[in-house]
Formats: C-alpha cells, structure tokens, sequence
C-alpha cells in the first residue's frame, strides 16, 4: 500500500520505547508481579460490592426483559474474570456455571431460582464460613461439590432452542 | 528482527477500557509497575471514547464482556474511521472465553492481539511488546491533528 504522501512520520512505538533508559523486561514484570499481589489483597472489597450488585439485581429478574438478563450475564462474566484473575478458583466455578446457566438455557422463573442459589454459593464462598471450622481441604472439598451441584440444578433447566 | 529485552516505556499512553473496577486498578497497577508514563482508565465505551476526543493512546487493552456497548463494538467503530489516527491504534482485546470463533472474530475485526484471563504480568508484557513491535502508525497522520468526531451515544 502506497503510503500517503501528505503524513508526517512519527516515530514507531518500537522507537520510543527503546531509549537511552530502558531496562530489562524481567525486572519490569517483576515489580509488576509485586503490584499484582497487592492489588489482589483488595479483591475481597470489591468481591462483596459485586455479589451485593448480583443480589439487588436477581430480585428483578423474573420476568425481566432480555436486558436485563443480559446485563446480569456481562456482570457475571466480569465477576468470573477478576475471580479468575485474583487465583479464587472456586468463585470462577460457580461463575462458570452461573454463566452457562445465562447463555445456554432459558430465561424463565425457575432458572432465576437457579441463579439464586448460584448468588448463595457466592456469598458463602465470600465470607469465608467454612473456614471457622474446617481444615483448608475440607473446605475447598465442599467448595468443589457445591460447584457440581449447582452444575446438576443448571443441567435441569431446559435449554434455548437453536434457532 | 532480535527479541526486545529491554525498554522504557514512560513515553507512552495506555487506556485501559473494563467495566470492572478490580480489573482496572490491576491492569493500572501492573502498567505502572512497567514504567508507562500514563495509564487512562475508562468503565465504559462512552468513557473511553470521550477520552480519546481529547487524544489518541498508543496502545488500548479493553475487555470485551461489558454492557451495553462491549469491547467488539468499540473496536469496530474504531477501525470503521479509516481517516482517524485511532484507526490504527494497537487494539489488545482482554477476555474470559478463549473459544477459537471467538479468537478468530476479534482478530478479524481488527484486534491486534487478544488475551485470555486468567493472565500473568509476563503474559501481559509479552502482548505489550507484540503490538509495539507490529505498529506500523508511524506513517498514519500526524498525532498533533486533531481527532475526528467519532462517536455519538445513541
């Protein structure tokens, strides 16, 4: 392709990040490593604002129109990414299976129970319940089974048909 | 072309554009940390355009599940004003699903490179680098002219 003859150059990203201070790459992720760890200390805030905004937000769903369904899959789908992000494996579970639930079946009054009980598991996770009494594995045991559970009541929801 | 093994990014601008206040600070946070001279954050496509009224970034990471405009969307309007300097501006989409329709979708419409989270800071540089190395904005207008009207809520 012709280049237009009226652009000025400017030089390349690739130029301007390779001046007389660059530093090593590996230094840069280590420290960006270190900033990762101290922002991940914060995710229980943000964690409990989220599941507060699913909670006020699944009382209107029942009838609600697609927007509003769809809207509650993006902030699903947010909350699994930074769950995800922040290592907390069991919350990304049952934000899979909330998820699924949303995008595949359908939206009628039982799947909003359904996504109820997702909103409850999340809130137990959340608050960390199991820990003032059981060991770290069992825990995470019950962790893995309420997420197959809520993955069998997603199961009974029929689906969307294909159209 | 060697491998990049050092670099100094404090000539740079970045806008972050992710619905999720967490996903923000860590992206800002992580970008810091790499020395870029100036991290923007916008929470939605209206905020992010808005933005970019005022000038255009270097390089975008934005997430693509957000409502009601997502980061498809933003990324066709974009690459839809061909006149524009933000036409060609390093676009990294950052998602949660990594099906390959999805991949081959983004890319198709213009991403430059696309990543799924979970992801690592070195992940993070390794896109970083990518899209720095590919730019080839240096023969598109001059950033000093003014952007276009490019965006308009509906």
């Amino acid at each position: 392709m012709a280049a237009n003859p009226s652009a000025k150059r400017r030089p390349s990203l690739l130029e301007r990040i390779s001046g007389p201070k660059a530093v090593p790459l590996t230094a840069l992720v280590q420290k960006g490593e270190a900033a990762a760890q101290r922002v991940q200390e914060s995710f229980g805030d943000f964690l409990q604002a989220r599941i507060g905004e699913l909670m006020e937000a699944r009382l209107r769903l029942s009838g609600a129109p697609p927007h509003a369904w769809d809207k509650f899959y993006a902030m699903t789908v947010d909350l699994r990414g930074s769950a995800a992000m922040a290592g907390q494996t069991h919350l990304d579970a049952v934000c899979r299976s909330l998820e699924a639930l949303l995008k595949d079946h359908v939206r009628d009054g039982r799947a909003a129970g359904v996504v109820g009980s997702h909103i409850d598991a999340l809130l137990l996770l959340s608050s960390g319940r199991h820990s003032q009494s059981q060991g770290e594995n069992e825990r995470l045991s019950a962790a893995s089974r309420l997420a197959r559970e809520l993955e069998q009541a997603v199961a009974r929801i029929p689906r969307k048909s294909a159209s | 072309m060697a491998a990049i093994t050092k670099a100094d990014f404090s000539p740079l601008t970045i806008l972050v554009i992710d619905d999720s206040p967490y996903m923000l600070r860590l992206m800002t946070e992580m970008l810091g940390s790499f020395g870029v001279g100036k991290v923007q954050v916008a929470a939605s496509a209206e905020e992010a355009f808005s933005r970019m009224q005022a000038g255009a970034p270097d390089v975008i990471f934005c997430d693509w599940q957000m409502h009601p405009t997502d980061g498809l969307a933003i990324l066709r309007r974009l690459r839809q004003h061909h006149q524009s300097q933000l036409s060609c501006v390093p676009f990294v989409m950052v998602t949660g699903h990594n099906a390959n329709e999805d991949v081959t979708l983004a890319l198709g419409e213009g991403a430059d490179s696309y990543i799924v989270k979970p992801f690592s800071c070195e992940t993070l540089m390794n896109h970083l680098i990518k899209v720095i190395v590919q730019d080839k904005g240096h023969l598109t207008p001059n950033q000093d002219e003014e952007p276009e009207q490019m965006w308009a809520v509906e």
